[in-house]
C-alpha cells in the first residue's frame, strides 16, 4: 500500500489506537480572578484601565498592551455594549448540526478595547449591528464565578 | 565569522512554584517586564521577540506562541515561536543571537514561559506521545521509565553507585536555598536522596526536578546599543546545538554525543579549546541528578566517566574549581522546562557580571556556559557567555 492508493477506511491498514490522557484545569489569572468575582458579586463588568496610556481593555489585563505598564486600575463599565457582529451557528465543533440556529455576537463597551463573545437572544427582525444589549446574569446563588454566569445578552 | 557582537542587558525571573495563579500570558509579561526595566528599555524599543515553550500540550493550549503573544509584548512585532523540546530554554537565547547576530535587528527580548501545572493527572501523560505510536506507546511508557534505563546503563558503563549520583541532588539543591525563584531547595542530605521512594530503580523521587510554573526574559542587544544601555554588557560568545534520531534505542544511553557535537559548535565560536580549563561557571541541564554528569561529560568539561569523582571531591561546588548549577539548577529552583533553561542562561549572566548575592561564585568569572537538552533524550543547546 502507498500513496498512489486511495484509503478511505482508517481501519484497513494496520493500526494501533491511542491518545493524549490528559485533561485540564486552567486558572482564572490574576486579571481573570477580578473579572469573575466582580461580575459574581456586583453584577457588573470590569475593564483594566492603564494608568500610563488611559487604554481600557476588556477582558481585563495585568498589563496595557499598548504601552506594557503594569495595570493598578480595574474601572466597571456597567452590564450595556453594543452588538459589534453577530452569526446564526448550525453546526457545533463536533459536526452536529442543530435545526434551530444559535445566535453569538461579539458586544463592544465605550471607550473600552476589546469585547465579550456571547450567545445573543433578541428577535430576528430586531437583530441589528450597532444595537444596545445588556448581559442576563444566572441569579446570583447559581453563579460559579465562570463565563457562564451570563446567561446571554439581549435588547435593552 | 561575520556575526555581528550580540549583548545580553537584562534578565528576569518570576518565582517558580507548583501552580502558580497567573496564566501563561500574565507569567510571561511579568518575567518580560522585568528584563525590560533592567535593561533600562521600554517595550517600544524591542524590535523582535522569540518565544520559548514546551509543548502544546502541557498548558493545554492549542498554538501556545500565539498564546504567549500578547504577555510577551508580541503585539505587532516580528515575533516568532521557537521549539526544541527540553533544549528550548537555551535555544531560545541562541534564537535571540541569531536575530541580532545577522543584522536582523538591534534589540531582541526573549522569553519563555511554561504552566504545567493545568495539565491533569500528570504531564507525563502528556509525553506518552512523543514515544513511537506502534513500537512503544502501547507499553504506556512514562519518561522516568527511559531515564531509568539511562542512568543505569550510564553507572554500569562507569561502575557508579547510586551515592555518586545523588550528590548532586543534594548539592543543587541545597545551592538552591540562595535563590529567589526556588521551589524545591532543601537541604537534603545524601541519606535523604537514597531513602527517598522509589520510581523506577534507579531514579528515586529526589533525584527528579519538579514539574512547575515559570517564565524567564531576557534583552539581547547590539554592541551599539550595548554600549548606551550599560558598562557591564555579557556577551554571548558561542551559540551550539545539535539533534539526534528520536529512534532513542539505537544510541548510546551512557554519553550523549548530541550535546558534545553543540558544545564544539560553541567552543568554536567562542575561540575555546580548552574547555575544562577556559570554562569557569557552568549550568549543565540537570532536571534528574545524573544529567548533570552526563552533561558534563559531554560538554568537554571533563573526562568520560569522571564527573561523579568531580562532584564528590567538591570540584564542581560553588566554591569549587568548576561550580556546577551554583543556581540550584532544575532539581533545586524547579522545571518550568523552557522557563530553566532560560533561568540557567541568566544565572551565568548574573554570575559574569558579579550580580548574583548569595550565589555567586568566587575568583570573578569571566566565561561561563549554560546547557539545556531534550525532545527524546535527542537536542543538545548551548550557550558561552563572556563579560
Ligand atoms: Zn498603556
Amino acid at each position: 500500500m502507498s500513496f498512489k492508493d486511495s484509503i478511505h477506511l482508517n481501519t484497513k491498514l494496520g493500526y494501533f489506537e491511542g491518545e493524549i490522557p490528559v485533561n485540564y484545569q486552567y486558572t482564572l489569572g490574576v486579571a481573570g480572578n477580578i473579572f469573575f468575582k466582580t461580575l459574581m458579586e456586583k453584577d457588573e463588568f470590569i475593564a483594566s484601565e492603564c494608568s500610563e496610556c488611559g487604554t481600557k481593555t476588556i477582558y481585563p489585563l495585568i498589563y496595557c498592551e499598548e504601552c506594557f505598564a503594569p495595570i493598578e486600575k480595574y474601572v466597571p463599565i456597567g452590564l450595556v455594549g453594543e452588538l459589534y457582529s453577530y452569526t446564526h451557528c448550525y453546526y457545533d465543533y463536533q459536526g452536529i448540526r442543530h435545526e434551530k440556529p444559535h445566535v453569538l455576537g461579539l458586544v463592544r463597551f465605550k471607550g473600552v478595547q476589546g469585547g465579550i463573545v456571547h450567545r445573543i437572544e433578541v428577535k430576528p427582525e430586531e437583530l441589528k449591528i450597532g444595537m444596545k444589549v445588556g448581559a442576563k446574569l444566572k441569579p446570583k446563588n447559581e453563579r460559579n464565578g465562570g463565563i457562564d454566569d451570563i446567561i446571554h445578552f439581549e435588547k435593552v | 565569522m561575520g556575526y555581528r557582537k550580540v549583548a545580553i542587558v537584562g534578565a528576569g525571573i518570576t518565582k517558580f512554584v507548583r501552580r502558580a495563579e497567573e496564566t501563561g500570558p500574565e507569567m510571561a509579561y511579568l518575567a518580560s517586564k522585568m528584563a525590560l526595566d533592567q535593561a533600562g528599555l521600554k517595550l517600544k524599543d524591542v524590535e523582535m521577540i522569540t518565544l520559548g515553550t514546551a509543548p502544546d500540550a502541557f498548558d493545554g493550549v492549542h498554538m501556545k506562541g500565539e498564546y504567549l503573544l500578547s504577555g510577551a509584548g508580541g503585539n505587532g512585532k516580528q515575533y516568532i515561536r521557537n521549539f526544541v523540546g527540553g533544549g528550548t530554554g537555551v535555544f531560545a537565547p541562541i534564537h535571540g543571537w541569531m536575530h541580532v547576530a545577522s543584522g536582523a535587528c538591534d534589540v531582541c527580548l526573549v522569553v519563555c514561559s511554561e504552566k504545567m501545572s493545568s495539565c491533569h493527572p500528570h504531564p507525563q501523560g502528556a509525553f506518552l506521545t512523543i514515544f513511537d505510536h506502534t513500537t512503544e506507546q502501547p507499553l504506556k511508557p512514562t519518561l522516568i521509565w527511559i531515564f531509568a534505563l539511562e542512568m543505569r546503563r550510564y553507572m554500569e558503563t562507569y561502575g557508579l553507585t547510586k551515592a555518586d549520583i545523588a550528590r548532586v541532588a543534594v548539592k543543587n539543591k541545597n545551592n538552591a536555598l540562595d535563590h529567589p525563584s526556588s521551589q524545591v531547595a532543601d537541604t537534603v542530605t545524601l541519606e535523604d536522596v537514597l531513602n527517598s521512594e522509589v520510581l523506577a530503580e534507579p531514579v528515586h523521587r529526589l533525584d527528579i526536578s519538579p514539574a512547575s510554573d515559570g517564565a524567564a526574559a531576557m534583552v539581547l542587544v547590539s554592541e551599539h546599543v550595548a554600549k548606551r544601555l550599560t558598562d557591564k554588557p555579557v556577551w554571548i560568545d558561542g551559540v551550539g546545538w545539535n539533534l539526534d534520531t528520536a529512534y532513542w534505542a539505537t544510541k548510546d544511553l551512557y554519553y550523549p554525543r548530541y550535546v558534545e557535537k553543540a558544545a564544539r559548535m560553541a567552543y568554536e565560536m567562542a575561540g575555546i579549546t580548552e574547555p575544562h580549563k577556559q570554562i569557569q561557571v557552568a549550568e549543565p541541564y540537570d532536571p534528574f541528578d545524573y544529567k548533570e554528569l552526563h552533561h558534563l561529560e559531554g560538554l568537554l568539561l571533563c573526562e568520560r566517566g569522571d564527573a561523579a569523582r568531580l562532584t564528590a571531591e567538591g570540584y564542581t561546588a560553588r566554591t569549587g574549581n568548576l561550580p556546577v548549577c551554583p543556581s540550584g539548577g532544575a532539581l533545586g529552583v524547579g522545571n518550568p522546562i523552557a522557563a530553566t533553561g532560560l533561568m540557567k542562561v541568566i544565572e551565568i549572566f548574573l554570575q559574569l557580571r558579579e550580580e548574583a548575592g548569595k550565589r555567586q561564585v568566587p575568583g570573578k568569572p569571566r566565561v561561563g556556559l549554560a546547557q539545556a537538552w531534550g525532545d527524546l533524550m535527542q537536542v543538545g543547546t548551548v550557550i558561552v557567555l563572556r563579560r
